[in-house]
């Protein structure tokens, strides 16, 4: 006995595309399936800033910028290093060299870090930043890359940005990069750097962000 | 020629329709063990540079980028090629797609969800159409009774047979692509004016 003949796998074929997506469309309707979430609440932290004189030589500077947050929910250590102030490189102009550090912990097993934004942004238009890509300059933990674009004079005069994910749900990230600040500029210059950081988690029910700015002030020194 | 390939499609019922259902079943699964095992996905809006993706924007090179990155790379050289080569690796790629499909349309939205499903099922169906040449096509070579019973072709000319089907049933492909295509750059410039 014939149990499936052609018209029954012709209605099979078909039942085998409307169904399942029937269904999907009918639970997506229906609620069912969930609707996926949105930041519920974005906590912006005082900026942390250093203001200092344009140097005219080759100096170390080695001031750190930190910021320390914590609530019952994540322990957040966020630092900008700025290191040393380098004075007519060949290559790169007079530069500074800076080191993007942050340690992000969470409280709660079911909190997990979603992803890490970070931005920069210089008041004068002719200077670049450049991300150092070899293994030394990058370090990092339960974190992937998804994008970077440096060396660019983007919208509102962005340097540059990085943006990376958390990977498989971390409760903890680390993340250290060197970085080249290149001023492209006469000593006399005025320089701002603002750098933002910002991070994305869910605390078990909700997504929450914190927002971290940063604030090198560098005032136009003298000639050498 | 459509009579041909209408007597293709015809004869395959079986394969297209065991296809479907992993296929098509397999996103539907997906998106119900991630609403249960993850957490909710974070929704951030819809990313305006997807109609920079493809040379600037303009729709004809949209369209015509689309249909020829997915036809050539997603269906023929990941899903079809592997399959000819050893038959059981279309049915894993085109799982693996639905997979990755899964994930993605889990994460959207009630609109943006409805709106993708057009490209999902056209798009879909060529993927279907693509694993199932490939499996024809890798199995003839392997097993020729196993399509061709009671013909009693050597290797060699069931796969020619095979390859001569496969032929044809990539014109339903091209077809299926190049309306998923159209629907999907109709739908990128939708979504792309909705804030």
């Amino acid at each position: 006995m014939k149990v499936v003949n052609g018209n029954n796998w012709k209605a099979l074929f078909l039942l085998s595309i409307v169904v399942p997506v029937g269904l999907l469309v009918g639970f997506k309707l229906t609620g069912l399936l969930g609707e996926p979430a949105k930041i519920t609440e974005t906590i912006t932290l005082e900026p942390v800033t250093r203001e200092f004189e344009r140097p005219n030589q080759d100096v170390h500077l080695n001031y750190s910028l930190e910021s320390s947050y914590s609530n019952n929910e994540i322990l957040a250590k966020m630092c900008l290093l700025i290191g040393g102030y380098h004075e007519d490189d060949p290559l790169l102009s007079d530069h500074i060299t800076i080191r993007v550090k942050m340690n992000l912990t969470g409280a709660d097993p079911n909190f997990s870090i979603e992803n890490v934004y970070l931005i920069f942004r210089d008041i004068y238009q002719g200077s670049s930043l450049y991300f150092l890509r070899t293994d030394v300059n990058f370090q990092s933990a339960n974190l992937s890359l998804v994008k970077i674009v440096d060396g660019i004079n983007g919208e509102n005069n962005t340097k540059a940005s990085i943006s990376l994910a958390g990977l498989n749900h971390p409760n903890d990230v680390y993340l250290q990069w060197n970085a080249i600040w290149s001023l492209h500029s006469l000593n006399t210059q005025d320089h701002e750097l603002n750098a933002t950081y910002e991070v994305t988690y869910y605390n078990g029910t909700a997504y929450n962000k914190i927002v971290q700015p940063f604030n090198v002030q560098i005032n136009g020194g003298t000639e050498p | 020629m459509v009579i041909g390939l209408f007597k293709l499609v015809c004869g395959r019922w079986k394969v297209f329709a065991l296809f479907n259902l992993l296929f098509f079943g397999s996103v539907l699964a997906v998106v119900f063990l991630a609403e249960f095992m993850f957490p909710p996905p974070l929704y951030n809006g819809w990313s305006p540079n997807a109609l920079g993706v493809f040379l600037d924007g303009s729709w004809p090179f949209m369209v015509f980028g689309i249909f020829l990155f997915n036809l050539c790379v997603s269906a023929f050289v990941v899903v079809t090629l592997p399959g000819i080569v050893f038959f059981p690796l279309s049915t894993f790629f085109l799982l693996f797609r639905a997979v990755l499909w899964g994930l993605l349309i889990y994460a959207l939205p009630i609109w943006p969800f409805v709106a993708v499903l057009p490209t999902v099922v056209l798009e879909g169906e060529a993927y279907v159409f693509s694993a199932a040449v490939g499996t024809i096509v890798g199995g003839s070579w392997v097993k020729p009774d196993w399509l061709f019973k009671d013909e009693g072709l050597s290797r060699v000319d069931a796969f020619k047979r095979a390859l001569k089907e496969g032929l044809r049933g990539y014109v339903f492909v091209a077809v299926l692509l190049f309306l998923a295509s159209v629907v999907e750059t109709a739908t990128i410039i939708f979504l792309s004016a909705v804030p």
